[in-house]
């Protein structure tokens, strides 16, 4: 198969990140850093807290205020919203379980695969 | 996904320790050795409070708390300060923390103490906890009255932004001390 790299580069151009959009994805950092802290039940002692700000922490439970999308009829469960970017971290994290238990696999490691 | 209810409370009582631990620490506390700030509202409902207990006794010199444990009991308080239940008979929290720092006293009994008392604010405001705020008959200091309280953190960030206010305070009196003159000239009240 033939590559053609200059096309490629061509229609990369349209998802090239600017630099007022990094500034944006920077203030994201400290909240999914605090929402990742928050889902992974991790340890005090292990939270670096220069990571994120106070305000960072306070998105991430006005996020979690609005997890409930329906509730069951006796009231004590309910469906989280699908778009919900705790429901959304926790599928991206799901995704290389996913990629590992797959049925289908194309590719099996052998013993004999090293990787360094 | 699905999620109960439960799990729903403790998720956001757990961010609010989180809050409360980021804010201790932006306070230049060490809170590495603190409580895990993960709870379950079935159990290790104290994680809350132990946070805030350990946060506080580092940021200021004298608090006290009273609760219903055979120490410290609730009755020691109200002998203590029975002029605060002469005024409001209706006063019955379930614990009780009191900040006797030096900072507050100092303001509290100086000339800036009218000024420092409309600072308070009252935090009726809050959804998730019944908690009143009082200065101390005798202007000893303050205290904070918990009826209940799952969310402390927007307590820490009262008590914090109190302590700045005092400190603010307590310097502008420092410096009309020394510009006792001008003090005359505005027709001031001085120390």
């Amino acid at each position: 198969m033939k590559f053609d790299g200059g096309l490629f580069i061509k229609q990369l151009k349209q998802y090239e990140v600017s630099k007022e959009d990094n500034k944006k994805y920077r203030t994201n950092k400290g909240f999914s850093k605090a929402l990742e802290h928050v889902w992974f039940h991790t340890p005090t002692s292990n939270v670096n807290f220069d990571e994120f700000t106070v305000e960072d922490v306070e998105d991430v439970l006005g996020e979690m205020e609005l997890m409930p999308y329906i509730f069951d009829e006796g009231g004590e469960t309910f469906v989280c919203d699908p778009g919900n970017r705790f429901v959304i971290f926790d599928q991206l994290f799901d995704v290389f379980y996913k990629l590992n238990n797959y049925p289908n696999k194309q590719y099996y490691q052998d013993e004999d695969d090293l990787f360094i | 996904m699905e999620m109960d209810v439960y799990d729903h409370e403790s998720y956001q009582m757990s961010i609010s320790n989180l809050i409360m631990l980021k804010l201790f620490h932006d306070e230049g506390v060490n809170v590495q050795n603190f409580s895990d700030f993960m709870v379950h509202i079935n159990y290790q409902l104290s994680s809350s409070t132990e946070i805030f207990w350990d946060g506080v006794r580092q940021l200021f010199n004298e608090v006290h708390y009273y609760g219903y444990g055979e120490e410290h009991n609730i009755d020691e308080f109200c002998n203590q300060f029975k002029a605060l239940f002469d005024e409001d008979k209706n006063l019955t929290p379930e614990y009780v923390f009191t900040f006797q720092d030096d900072l507050f006293k100092e303001v509290l009994k100086g000339p800036y103490s009218a000024q420092f008392k409309e600072v308070i604010p009252s935090l009726d405001h809050l959804e998730a906890c019944d908690v009143e705020l009082v200065v101390l008959p005798g202007n000893e200091g303050l205290a904070f009255l918990c009826y209940f309280a799952t969310h402390l953190h927007d307590v820490v960030r009262t008590i914090i932004k109190l302590k700045k206010e005092a400190i603010k305070f307590i310097n502008l009196h420092e410096k009309e001390r020394e510009n006792g003159y001008t003090n005359q000239l505005l027709n001031r009240k001085t120390a």
